[in-house]
């Protein structure tokens, strides 16, 4: 998928000196956190909640299976027509025919991240389907040619400035419009699509296993549009998204809404239930889902389950101060920040993104606002263990610092090595180490032990 | 109670409310109409409460404003006419029932019961009777039991989006305008 | 009868080698509130480089040394969160299946603290005597100190307590500073964006010093804030301005 292989250091390196970058990351990143800060706090049980919400999800990817199942037969009890994807091409191939089939030649899509994993675009823009992205971020993102680079805010990247001057260019509105004007474009450019489209693509929040139904939220109102207007529709879900009972989603739904974004709901909650049935007078004619697993049923059965309990709410990625240093483009995956660190090494193998579990101070952030309390920092460590054997160096030195009389030897050794600058073994470090920083400063005077057995034997 | 917890919890995400009995209604119709130079109104036909949608469509009407509805299909359903629809600037629906735990409208479809109404023009007025609040959202769908609807939805304020720098801005595809008025039977 | 409380110190690599001060300094404040100090020479390090670096198998052999040198102890105090957050947290998962050995880390575990969270906890040492020279100085809390060991707000306090207007808390304060072991060397571009945020927010505290409880952050932000030519900058851990406090004086 990746011609070039990622390489978070250099992606990295470029990304922090990109002032313009790390000022929208940093300002949409506070504000958010802020509002998730301030809806928590006016909501007295959201601890027990967030316990809830983990329970119950550990008894889904418990049995997994089991849930698919259930949802795949209520959907079709309800009228829907539901695939299953093992993969993201499997996904790809579905829509393409599910599109074929019916003649559809131009679609409009809701933001889905599943889509984005499967890079759905792509595949049905390369079959002749014209795809038009109607949230406003992923509006923007399309505009000029982007990827997301947030789980929920996918152009937090971009500036007022840098969104109206693409406006300009692609759209001919006026110059350096503002933010009311720039989505009064939009709605007025997206509009027309809405009604003309053939076909409406949309991911899904929830999906119900004891109803068959799925559920989207939004605040714009382009997902009730995309679930209304076009005659053919299509729900692309990971398998991870699935909840047992319709009883369960208003709690999920409780933490996923003040977490993504402060609010206790989201202005609008489509609940889609089968298509359009006999004598109403909206809604589509098929409405076709794609369960995707792309690696989910394994993932289950491994050491690193709770990652697919994930909401997507994308509060670990506001909150982690790696994510607000860089961005979501220089993770250069679909999934950016402390769970895509996590997920694309599990979905895409750790051989492609073995740069990611490292990518991240263990500060621990993420894993104290995460809704349901994934724990990223755990499995970021531990993936760091699967990624490849030690390399002999750091096998050598446990080996002197479990030896008392070689770690003391040593501890002198970094001592006078460090008072004369860092030369010898420490060099490679160390050069890494004040690429920012001048070396480390050892105290001038007698080392603790020497004063404790002075002192031991004074006394 | 859970009707003060609505108004707190609706009025804090942008709804107009207004308390009113139904012979307020007209005057305060002709107003809104008149307010918004509304040449035409979004109205579904069924799915209404006989009497209040009669009342709707005449005062409407008698303010010299077009209404749009579904039209009936040979095999007894319903249609929009799309473009009609498209150029109207307040869509007026009955609403099925309210949530004060999260301040929302709530909206089953069924025949008649179409939502576009409520999605396409600038401006939404909803209209319900006091009678149909419901403390929590877990509740009122329990009320369906197996029975969901094709679509739920739920409207809570105003369309909006926060994805230019993270600054809130209202009227993105939904209307910009949500207003719900509560009739006291 | 009130028994004498004792307490092994454990030093942790970054004071071993860089700053031996930290040690004497702990030794003595324990010492001053009538701890029996001992000081196990054959301890080596809590292995955390290791294991965050994915050598868990490395990992494991430093947790048995540890448990080996410290399992007699009454009590183990360090003064670094981190290596705290270490032994109390990570020894436990490195094995699994192994009920026995994981009892006796339980054991080691509940017996180690930080030294401000030994005084806190413990000794329960409600206050501290005014500073002789109060400088303007901030407190950095760690990320292992608030979320590894979760102690919040007592550091403060006694700063406070010595401080009175002269400490100013830092804003941003639940943010990491940047260092995260390996990654300061892993990603050093990243680590010193980090940090020039967290450096940014002290300068615009005003202090002249800062205060922590864990030396790996320090040595981190003191060598970014020599780069950045804020030389002018104190970074201690907590006991040396506790260890004033008591003395009356500035060393
Ligand atoms: S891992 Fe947790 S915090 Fe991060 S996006 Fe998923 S649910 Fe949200």
């Amino acid at each position: 998928m990746n011609p070039v292989a990622p390489n978070f250091r250099n992606a990295s390196r470029d990304a922090v000196k990109n002032a313009q970058l790390v000022a929208a990351v940093r300002k949409s990143s506070d504000l958010l956190s802020d509002l998730m800060a301030r809806a928590v706090a006016n909501t007295p049980d959201f601890e027990a909640l967030r316990d809830y919400g983990r329970a119950r999800k550990l008894e889904i990817s418990g049995d997994l299976e089991k849930y698919v199942q259930s949802f795949t037969a209520h959907a079709r009890a309800a009228g829907a027509v539901v695939h299953r994807a093992k993969d993201a091409a499997e996904a790809a191939r579905l829509a393409i025919k599910i599109a074929a089939d019916n003649g559809t030649k131009t679609a409009v899509k809701g933001k889905s991240m599943t889509a984005e994993e499967v890079e759905l675009n792509e595949a049905l823009e390369a079959a002749g389907i014209t795809v038009t992205e109607t949230d406003m971020g992923e509006f923007i993102i399309q505009l000029a040619h982007e990827k997301p680079s947030h789980i929920m805010a996918p152009a937090i990247h971009r500036s007022r400035a840098q969104v109206a001057e693409l406006f300009t260019d692609k759209l001919g509105t006026p110059p350096d419009l503002g933010v009311e004007a720039l989505v009064a474009a939009a709605r007025k450019d997206l509009r027309e699509k809405f009604l003309a489209a053939d076909m409406g693509i949309t991911g899904g929040n929830f999906a119900i296993a004891d109803t068959g139904s799925i559920v989207l939220v939004s605040n714009e109102g382009n997902i009730r549009m995309t679930t209304t207007l076009p005659r053919i529709q299509l729900a692309v879900v990971g398998i991870d998204k699935i909840i047992p009972e319709m009883a369960d989603m208003p709690k999920f739904l409780a933490l996923l809404a003040r977490s993504a974004c402060g609010q206790t709901i989201s202005s609008y909650m489509s609940i889609v239930t089968g298509p359009r049935r006999a004598g109403e007078e909206e809604g589509p004619e098929q409405l076709h889902i794609i369960l995707l697993d792309n690696g989910r049923s394994r993932i289950a059965k491994g050491p690193y389950r709770e990652i697919l309990h994930c909401l997507h709410c994308g509060a670990c990625l506001s909150h982690c101060p790696v994510y607000r240093a860089v961005g979501g483009h220089a993770y250069q995956a679909t999934y950016p920040g402390p769970m895509g660190s996590v997920i694309s090494p599990l979905i895409s193998g750790l051989g492609i993104y073995a740069d990611l579990p490292n990518a991240c101070t263990l500060c621990g952030r993420c894993a104290e606002v995460c809704p349901v309390r994934v724990p990223l920092p755990d499995y970021l460590r531990d993936l760091r263990s699967d990624v490849k054997k030690p390399p002999f160096m750091m096998k050598l030195t446990a080996f002197g610092a479990n030896t008392p009389s070689l770690y003391r030897l040593g501890m002198i050794a970094m001592r006078r090595m460090l008072k004369k600058g860092g030369k010898g073994l420490m060099a490679p470090a160390l050069k890494e180490w004040t690429v920012c920083r001048e070396p480390p400063k050892p105290q001038e005077g007698e080392s603790f032990r020497d004063w404790w057995r002075t002192r031991s034997y004074c006394k | 109670m859970i009707l003060n917890q609505y108004l707190a919890k609706a009025r804090g995400v942008g709804v107009d409310i207004e308390l009113l009995s139904l012979s307020d209604l007209n005057l305060r119709l002709a107003a809104l109409v008149d307010e918004l130079k509304a040449k035409s109104v979004a109205l579904p036909l069924i799915g209404w409460p006989e009497p209040l949608l009669l009342t709707v469509k005449t005062e409407v009407e008698k303010c010299g404003s077009v209404t749009v509805s579904p039209r009936r299909r040979m095999d007894g359903g319903y249609e929009w006419n799309r473009s009609a629809l498209g150029s109207a600037t307040l869509g007026i629906t009955f609403c099925g029932a309210f949530v004060a735990e999260t301040g929302s409208l709530a909206f089953p479809s069924g025949p008649g019961f179409g939502t576009l109404a409520s999605l396409l023009p600038e401006t939404h007025l909803a209209l319900s009777y006091a009678k149909d609040c419901r403390p929590d959202l877990g509740g009122y769908l329990a009320e369906f039991g197996a029975d969901i609807p094709s679509r739920l939805t739920f409207v809570t304020g105003p369309s909006r989006t926060g994805d230019i720098e993270a600054s809130m801005t209202t009227c993105v595809h939904g209307p910009g305008r949500v207003l719900h008025w509560i009739i006291s039977a | 009868m009130p028994t004498t409380r004792r307490a092994s110190l454990f030093l942790t690599c970054s004071a071993d080698a860089l700053y031996p001060s930290v040690g004497r300094v702990s030794v003595r404040l324990l010492e001053s509130y009538g701890v029996d100090v001992d000081f196990p020479e054959e301890q080596t390090c809590c292995g955390q480089p290791w294991l965050n670096t994915g050598d868990t198998k490395s990992a494991r052999t430093m947790a048995l040394h540890f448990l080996k040198v410290f399992e007699r102890s009454e009590a183990i105090v360090a003064p670094s969160s981190s290596c705290v957050d270490t032994v109390r947290n990570r020894y436990l998962p490195l094995f699994k299946g192994e009920p026995k050995l994981q009892d006796r880390f339980r054991e080691l575990a509940s017996k180690t603290y930080e030294i401000c969270e030994y005084m806190h906890r413990i000794l329960d040492i409600p206050g501290l005597p005014p500073h002789p020279e109060p400088t303007r100085t901030t407190y950095h809390s760690s990320c292992r100190t608030l979320r590894g060991i979760g102690l919040r707000g007592a550091a403060e306090n006694y700063l406070k307590q010595m401080l009175g207007d002269h400490f100013v808390p830092l804003p941003d304060a639940d943010t990491c500073c940047g260092f995260g072991g390996s990654f300061s060397v892993k990603f050093p571009e990243v680590s010193g964006k980090i940090m020039e945020d967290k450096l940014g927010n002290i300068v615009l505290t005003g202090a002249s010093t800062v205060a922590a409880l864990d030396m790996s952050c320090l040595t981190h932000l003191s060598a970014g804030a020599r780069r950045q030519n804020l030389g002018r900058l104190r970074f201690v851990h907590l006991v040396e301005l506790m260890m004033e406090a008591l003395e009356g004086k500035t060393r």
